[in-house]
């Protein structure tokens, strides 16, 4: 364990991602008992005030603190990303798990219908679930997360195909494990390292998709903020408050950079063969 | 190959139905009344009645599928809801201004992504190496909607270069913002492969071989290893045009671009469902002979991927 967490904080990617992730998590989770202001106090006085002393990162055109609003952005963009991912890699996992051990005709009925979710284009197939079911975020993170089951299916399966033939797996079997045990307490557990690189991979991409969808008005409503709706708001205030978009663009941008260098850097430290692809999409645009 | 390219039309077969089964599918079981969207709420039982007659929605499941696909396969798309017109039409109207925005993309993305991926590999380790590396890193984290708005705000707003939105005509200046925001991140990702490939070429031993003749280092570079490196990058232009053709709802949206995608988000505003249906499925079946093209070209470029099973 020692000797890990060395090796984890002399990787340069590991520890600016890890940083990064930390400050949003800590902005997240603290911003609910810190209440570093009111995100829905309207104050139509200080109207589209510049960031400076009393507001730290400027007000929109109501005279909301930005400050706060970004803070509670950063929980809800978070918390979609994270029941998202649940989601997905529950689903993604079984069905890799599935896949990989029993092979057959189970196989390649999971994988068909893999490859058919992964034949729509990501965005657009979120874009037709919000359409047909309305907006709103549990329709945001189910869709999400129903949509990324694809990818993390495949990778995993492509594990435990090289896992299974495996002398411990073949020992569990000679003695008489059932199959339920051999998959949750044999195979799953060598799984947790490319889980956690699909996790981390795959947060970044939710991030993104709940701001491009919020950013379209199909995500969260208003006067709930998050990343996306507070981008979209400020656009038309571009020329004259150029801080509405700027800010919470440069947030979301940097906690999926974050993300996606901690993935990164988990990929390199725990699977140094490479076997997880890279640019694992939410909802896995790329197979 | 033939072989290959044989099991990889069949396996089209069975992805294509699956495509038309979803698209037909998302929108028709969808809670709420398509009638009602078209005919507003101030009509009598009688005049819907007809209406549901008139679109067939009364029919069994199978039955409308069947008829779905009967159209299509005549290039039927249906009529829209709001418009009264054939979403044909429409697509047919907007699809080529998301060609053109999505071959421009393409261009800029090839061309940067080679530049940086080039200059980077030339001096590994150098500043001009960690310079380049950085800006793919961000170019691949940063939000496409919120790189144009810094764009926007830069080149229009503040130095008042480009226009901020528009077609424009079809002049070049509109294009380049757009262009310019929807490539960026395939231009980063490609510049990141490049210089991986070409870094990995550089170590093999034909080109300790092409070094020992005495050939040119600039020719070594760009002749014999370049054309290795290049593979991957096939892969994601192939991929990324792909999506461009189906994901650059954002991109035009946020430049009032007149292409398929802003199409699809009105359409979306209006619950117009034929007209979202045809958008989505248009842009799903190029989603998918596209990435279908590239597999095959992938094998043409390199026959080692051709044995290869999964």
């Amino acid at each position: 364990m020692g000797e890990g967490w060395r090796r984890c904080l002399r990787h340069s990617g590991f520890v600016a991602g890890a940083a990064l992730v930390l400050v949003f998590a800590g902005l997240a989770i603290a911003g609910a008992w810190l209440r570093i202001g009111d995100p829905l106090a309207t104050a139509p006085s200080r109207a589209l005030l510049p960031p400076g002393a009393g507001h730290l990162f400027g007000t929109d055109a109501v005279g909301r603190d930005l400050a706060a609003r970004v803070v509670a952005g950063a929980r809800l963009s978070l918390l979609v990303g994270l029941l998202s991912r649940a989601v997905a890699l529950l689903l993604g996992t079984g069905a890799g798990l599935l896949a990989g051990y029993f092979g057959g005709r189970v196989d390649g009925l999971l994988m068909r219908l893999a490859d058919m979710t992964l034949a729509f284009p990501a965005l657009l197939l979120l874009i037709a679930v919000v359409a047909a079911f309305g907006p709103s975020l549990p329709t945001l993170f189910l869709a999400l997360g129903v949509l990324g089951w694809a990818p993390v299916a495949r990778v995993l399966r492509s594990q435990v195909l090289s896992l299974r033939r495996q002398d411990f797996i073949e020992a569990a079997r000679a003695l008489g494990c059932r199959r339920r045990r051999i998959l949750l307490r044999h195979l799953l557990p060598n799984l947790s390292g490319t889980l956690w690189v699909l996790f981390s991979m795959g947060m970044a991409s939710a991030i993104i998709a709940e701001g491009s969808l919020s950013f379209l008005g199909l995500g969260a409503q208003p006067p709930q903020p998050s990343w996306g709706t507070l981008i979209r708001d400020g656009f038309g205030y571009l020329r004259s408050a150029p801080w509405l978009t700027l800010i919470p663009g440069l947030c979301m941008a940097l906690a999926v950079l974050g993300f996606n260098l901690l993935g990164d850097a988990l990929r390199d430290l725990l699977d140094p063969a490479g076997t997880a692809s890279s640019r694992t999409g939410a909802a896995g645009s790329r197979p | 190959m033939r072989r290959f390219l044989l099991r990889r039309l069949l396996a089209l077969g069975p992805v294509l139905l699956g495509v038309t089964f979803l698209s037909f599918l998302l929108l028709y079981v969808v809670p709420g009344d398509p009638v009602q969207a078209v005919a507003g709420e101030r009509y009598d039982e009688a005049v819907l009645a007809e209406l549901r007659a008139e679109l067939h929605l009364d029919d069994p499941l199978p039955l409308r599928y069947g008829r779905f696909l009967a159209d299509l396969v005549r290039g039927d798309l249906g009529v829209s809801y709001v418009t009264r017109e054939p979403v044909r039409d429409a697509i047919a109207a907007t699809f080529p201004h998301t060609l053109r925005l999505a071959l421009a993309a393409m261009l800029i993305a090839v061309v940067l992504g080679l530049g940086l991926g080039l200059a980077a590999a030339l001096r590994p380790g150098s500043l001009l190496d960690r310079a380049a590396m950085l800006l793919a890193s961000a170019g691949i984290s940063v939000p496409v909607f919120w790189l144009g708005m810094v764009l926007i705000y830069t080149f229009s707003l503040e130095l008042r270069w480009l226009p901020p939105s528009g077609y424009g005509e079809g002049s070049l200046r509109h294009l380049i913002l757009p262009a310019l925001t929807l490539g960026a991140a395939s231009a980063a990702l490609i510049a990141r492969m490049t210089r991986t490939a070409l870094l990995e070429a550089l170590g093999q031993d034909y080109i300790r071989t092409a070094r020992a003749k005495g050939l040119h280092p600039a020719r070594i570079l760009l002749v014999h290893a370049l054309r290795n490196a290049l593979l991957p990058v096939v892969t994601v232009v192939g991929n990324d045009f792909g999506s461009y053709l189906s994901g650059s709802v954002l991109t035009e949206r946020l430049f009032a671009w007149p292409g398929l995608g802003r199409y699809t988000l009105d359409a979306v505003a209006k619950r117009d469902l034929p007209a979202i249906q045809g958008a989505i499925l248009v842009m799903a079946l190029a989603f998918v002979l596209v990435n279908l093209l590239v597999d095959l070209s992938y094998a043409w470029i390199d026959p080692r991927t051709r044995r290869e099973d999964d």
